[in-house]
């Protein structure tokens, strides 16, 4: 009798731990498979627009809905110059910020100065589109647009077409605010986890602190700061609430600075309306989605790669 | 021997001023949404749904709406990535799938919230027929937050020293029974700091509900009702053309603010004080 119980008992207790893995193991093969199943369903309704006649609409540049024509183009030209500006503003500053926070700032200063970026990461975008809203974009309209174009008018990227402050500079502009947190905090990281006895064997051959950092703290930490600033650009690619806010949702390639655009970020989610209308603009919607999605998985990809790199 | 030294200040010089700048735009920032926020803020905007095409009234609709959105997201969410991290972290270790578990996370958090939003739109909304709804919000928002959990959770499952899970295991406990008695008491609090950081997350994203529960002047009645939320508010009241309801964005993003700013020091105090409970 006893046995008999004590065989029972255990028994449950072992059902009860096989039964467990079970379903840890089917909730995470859930989990596993949803960025599969994005690509997929994402693939499934871009198929619609990429197997119809209408695919060499795609590539154009006239975005015409109405009249059958659906060119992404502008939108990815209104992303790449919005996403570069930002890349261009902040990676300077953000490595630069970077490498205060792990040589040179004492530890007092380092400790009130981090948990000021999570903060910065944690605002969320809308505030910081409603902010630019408020500030930025009549700060471009009423002093930088005039005062650049009128002094650097003769570069193309300098002229002023139109003067709406909605601008490919202030998106970029708040975009770089944006991203800044993620490569700064990477960036810091990866610096200083560049071994102590590199910095002692520089600085005991005669190196200023500076010409440390530069010839070797820097140079070990390179390929992370490269993986940190591909992260950034990842996130400027992607954001699309301040993005959607600021950039003027126009849909024409940009050509100056100071030019309304529309990425492909506020494409999306600025045709809601239309959405219901047609499978064929769903279609159309999905193929700059998957774009979106499949750049961002690259270099995310690489950046994963760098990282492993240095790991070993 | 002096340029070399020139060199240095300057760049000194440099970064101090970029460390400067970056943290006076933060404080710009939220003293902007402060200052605007404070004076638009007042207990009709807090208490009262808007009236009259969003002249008078307040943001009621938004602040319930939003709780709901991310309280649900989050519930769901943490359904998944609970068993999740406790399969990679306590179960595949260093397999294959669990490998590919991590990568798909990882690739699965960087994904831009606008595609989410979009596939929640196609699978939620129109495939499975739920609507423009509450619930189709709170999945669209859980997806976007699991992975954030998971990962979070999994870290918090790996700080748990090996010698406690061998020593359950050397008194007789099953693998179930350690994870549930050992493991997870000791992660407690890196488990909850998840939960807080993706309530944060989930609270203050907009894209992913502009499509599902897109937005309503009403307090969300039923799951397949739309709903407001904080961050879609600030994104529609800004663009009204008369000052009481840009009053509202203001008041919505005052709002947000606190939220995300109360989080992140909660989440500072919160880890001070259980680190003492937990075994290092």
């Amino acid at each position: 009798m006893n046995s008999l119980f004590t065989f029972f008992t255990r028994s449950r207790r072992y059902l009860v731990d096989k039964l467990f893995e079970e379903v840890l193991l089917i909730t995470a093969l859930i989990s596993g498979l949803v960025v599969i199943s994005i690509v997929l369903i994402l693939l499934n309704h871009a198929s619609t627009i990429l197997s119809s006649p209408r695919i060499q609409t795609i590539f154009s540049n006239s975005w015409l809905p109405s009249d059958g024509s659906y060119g992404l183009y502008p939108f990815l030209a209104g992303t790449i110059w919005v996403t570069c500006i930002a890349m261009v503003l902040a990676v300077p500053s953000c490595i630069l910020c970077a490498i205060f926070l792990a040589e040179y700032a004492p530890k007092k200063l380092r400790s009130t100065i981090k948990p000021l970026i999570d903060i910065l990461a944690s605002i969320p975008s809308v505030v910081y589109g409603l902010w630019a809203i408020l500030i930025i974009v009549p700060l471009v309209r009423d002093y930088i647009a005039p005062i650049l174009s009128s002094m650097l008018g003769w570069i193309p990227i300098f002229s002023l077409n139109v003067n709406v402050g909605y601008s490919v500079l202030a998106s970029g502009f708040v975009l770089a605010i944006m991203v800044s947190p993620i490569i700064i905090s990477v960036a810091e990281e990866v610096i200083r986890a560049v071994p102590m006895e590199v910095r002692e064997a520089s600085l005991a051959l005669g190196a200023t602190k500076w010409q440390t950092v530069k010839y070797v703290v820097f140079k070990r930490a390179f390929l992370g700061i490269v993986a940190a600033v591909i992260l950034g650009f990842c996130r400027a690619f992607g954001e699309t609430m301040a993005v959607l806010m600021i950039s003027g949702n126009v849909p024409r390639a940009p050509s100056s600075l100071f030019d309304p655009c529309c990425p492909l970020t506020a494409l999306i989610a600025g045709s809601l309306g239309e959405m219901m209308s047609s499978p064929i603009y769903v279609s159309a919607l999905s193929v700059a989605a998957l774009l979106l999605l499949l750049v961002v998985l690259v270099f995310n990809i690489l950046a994963r790669l760098i990282v492993l790199k240095l790991g070993r | 021997m002096k340029l070399r030294k020139l060199e240095e200040e300057v760049f000194k010089a440099l970064m101090i001023t970029s460390m400067i700048f970056l943290i006076g735009i933060l404080l710009f920032i939220i003293a902007t949404v402060v200052a605007r926020g404070i004076s638009s803020l007042s207990i009709s905007m807090l208490i009262e749904p808007p009236r009259n095409a969003a002249r008078d009234g307040g943001i009621l609709n938004a602040i319930l709406g939003s709780f709901y959105l991310a309280s649900g997201a989050t519930l769901i969410a943490f359904t998944l990535a609970l068993p999740t991290a406790i399969y990679v972290n306590e179960y595949g270790k260093k397999s294959m799938f669990a490998k590919y578990l991590r990568l798909s996370l990882d690739l699965l958090s960087g994904v831009p919230s606008v595609v989410f939003g979009f596939f929640g739109f196609i699978i939620f909304v129109l495939w499975i027929g739920m609507g423009i709804s509450l619930l189709a919000g709170m999945l669209t928002l859980a997806i976007l937050e699991l992975p954030l959990m998971a990962r979070s959770i999994e870290l918090a499952l790996s700080m748990v020293p090996n010698e406690l899970r061998e020593a359950s295991y050397a008194l007789g406990a099953t693998r179930f029974e350690t994870i549930v008695n050992v493991v997870l008491r000791q992660a407690l609090p890196g488990i909850l700091t998840a939960v807080l950081i993706s309530f944060a997350r989930g609270i203050s994203e907009a894209a992913p509900v502009l499509f599902t529960a897109q937005f309503s002047d009403f307090i969300p009645y039923s799951l397949f009702a739309p709903s407001a939320s904080l961050p879609l508010a600030v994104y529609f009241y800004i663009s009204y053309p008369y000052e009481s309801a840009r009053a509202k964005a203001y008041a919505a993003s005052f709002i947000l603010i606190v939220i995300v700013l109360a989080i992140n020091v909660a989440l500072r105090v919160l880890s001070k004080k259980f680190m003492k409970y937990v075994v290092r």
